[in-house]
């Protein structure tokens, strides 16, 4: 699995290491029942602290993308591939919406009429 | 040119060389007994065989194993596939080791009015082991130097697409999945062994189990790690053998397909220009040092792992 980050970059260290596992889910990478690398070897091998990449795989639980076991560390749970997805659509409707200066309430309501 | 050399080493030396010992025995053919020694002991010989027969089967055994060193050599040629020479010159060598034995055999008993009055073993060791490893010697100069891959153009190689300033961590590995399983299958065998044979000992089953699982656990998966500090490859579950590559001896990175023949097996395989962690066929990281030497792994996404290798090393730049 990739994980790349971008200390000058305004978004969170976390948020940018959730952002790799969502891109490796979204693309194949990581498939049903495959375990996430362990947190300090992630940490260490990018230099960051070990807390930033446990905060990382915390977002990802409350997704539901990635599940926390005692023994087997993170591991990706079923549902893991179709909510990837979407929250890689989700990201680049947002910086697509950003970028032609829509605000979220407005976002939001073209998603709502899309749903009706 | 190449194909016409490694047809001839593979081929035509090792024919040569049972031609010649048939020749030999044609000319020895008036001071050979009908029998002649086939094995010596430590009072002196202590088997015999029919002259004709050991003949047959020798020369036939020879002419097999040249036929299928030939094959193998020319069809793993087409296939775009190194044959390095010292693989060929071993080949050559087992193709005319039952050819040295029977000269070996003849020469011992040359003159001899029964094969139990043949001369020392060490003669007769000395024939086999000289006329194959002369032949093999031949084969490997006849093959000529080993040819190696071009290495890929620069632009070729893959990326992980790093920006300045960024860093990142590729993390990885690969299994065999029949293989991690072997040694469960093995210990289920083991159980239902014991409990359907009352009275059965433990060991040697068990010691065989044992070793098994052991096996099964030392080679059923390759583990990569991509850093800043550089490329960190392990074998099994163990982790061990290991190697760390760093990027000064690191000249790029790029994927292959190993089939399951490639490297001539599972687990460290080492090779003419290569070191290979291979737990299964499929694709392959392949790292190229600046030694030339190829450092091989058999991890899933190889094609990431090499992007980041060469966005880490540099070895774009050229693009």
């Amino acid at each position: 699995m990739l994980i790349r980050i971008d200390p000058a970059s305004q978004a969170p260290l976390f948020e940018q290491v959730a952002a790799s596992v969502r891109r490796g889910l979204s693309d194949g990478e990581l498939t049903r029942g495959q375990q996430l690398p362990p947190a300090r070897e992630v940490a260490t091998s990018l230099d960051i602290n070990v807390h930033t990449v446990l905060r990382a795989y915390g977002v990802l639980r409350d997704e539901g993308l990635i599940e926390l076991r005692r023994r087997r560390g993170a591991v990706v749970t079923g549902a893991a591939d179709t909510r990837a997805r979407l929250n890689t659509l989700a990201g680049e409707l947002v910086e697509e919406a950003r970028r032609v200066g829509i605000g979220p309430d407005e976002l939001t309501e073209i998603v709502k009429e899309k749903f009706a | 040119m190449k194909t016409t050399r490694l047809a001839l080493a593979g081929g035509a030396v090792p024919l040569a060389v049972l031609g010649g010992t048939w020749a030999l025995q044609a000319a020895w053919a008036d001071r050979l007994p009908d029998v002649v020694a086939a094995h010596w002991g430590l009072t002196g010989p202590d088997r015999s065989a029919e002259l004709s027969t050991m003949t047959g089967v020798t020369l036939g055994i020879g002419a097999v194993l040249t036929l299928v060193t030939l094959v193998t050599v020319l069809v793993s040629r087409l296939r775009g596939a190194v044959v390095p020479r010292s693989a060929v010159g071993f080949v050559a060598w087992l193709a005319t080791l039952p050819a040295g034995v029977l000269a070996g055999s003849m020469y011992a008993a040359l003159d001899a009015t029964s094969w139990r009055d043949a001369g020392p073993a060490w003669s007769a060791v000395g024939w086999a082991l000289g006329l194959s490893v002369a032949a093999g010697a031949a084969a490997t100069l006849v093959a000529g130097p080993t040819e190696r891959p071009a290495p890929a153009e620069p632009r070729d190689l893959p990326s992980a697409g790093l920006q300045p300033g960024e860093r990142a961590s590729w993390i990885g590995g690969g299994t065999n999945y029949p293989m991690a399983f072997g040694g469960l299958v093995a210990v289920l065998g083991y159980a239902l062994l014991h409990v359907s044979i009352p009275g059965l000992g433990v060991m040697p089953f068990a010691l065989a189990v044992l070793v098994v699982v052991l096996a099964m656990a030392a080679v059923c998966r390759v583990r990569v790690r991509v850093d800043t500090t550089g490329v960190t490859l392990s074998l099994g579950l163990f982790g061990f053998p290991n190697r760390t590559l760093t990027y000064d001896e690191i000249a790029s990175a790029n994927t292959e397909e190993m089939t399951m023949g490639s490297a001539g097996g599972y687990g460290l395989r080492r090779g003419v220009g290569y070191t290979a962690f291979k737990v299964r066929a499929g694709e392959t990281l392949t790292i190229t040092l600046n030694s030339g030497h190829v450092v091989k792994a058999t991890v899933d996404h190889a094609d990431r792992a090499a992007g980041l290798v060469n966005d880490l090393t540099g070895a774009r730049d050229g693009a």
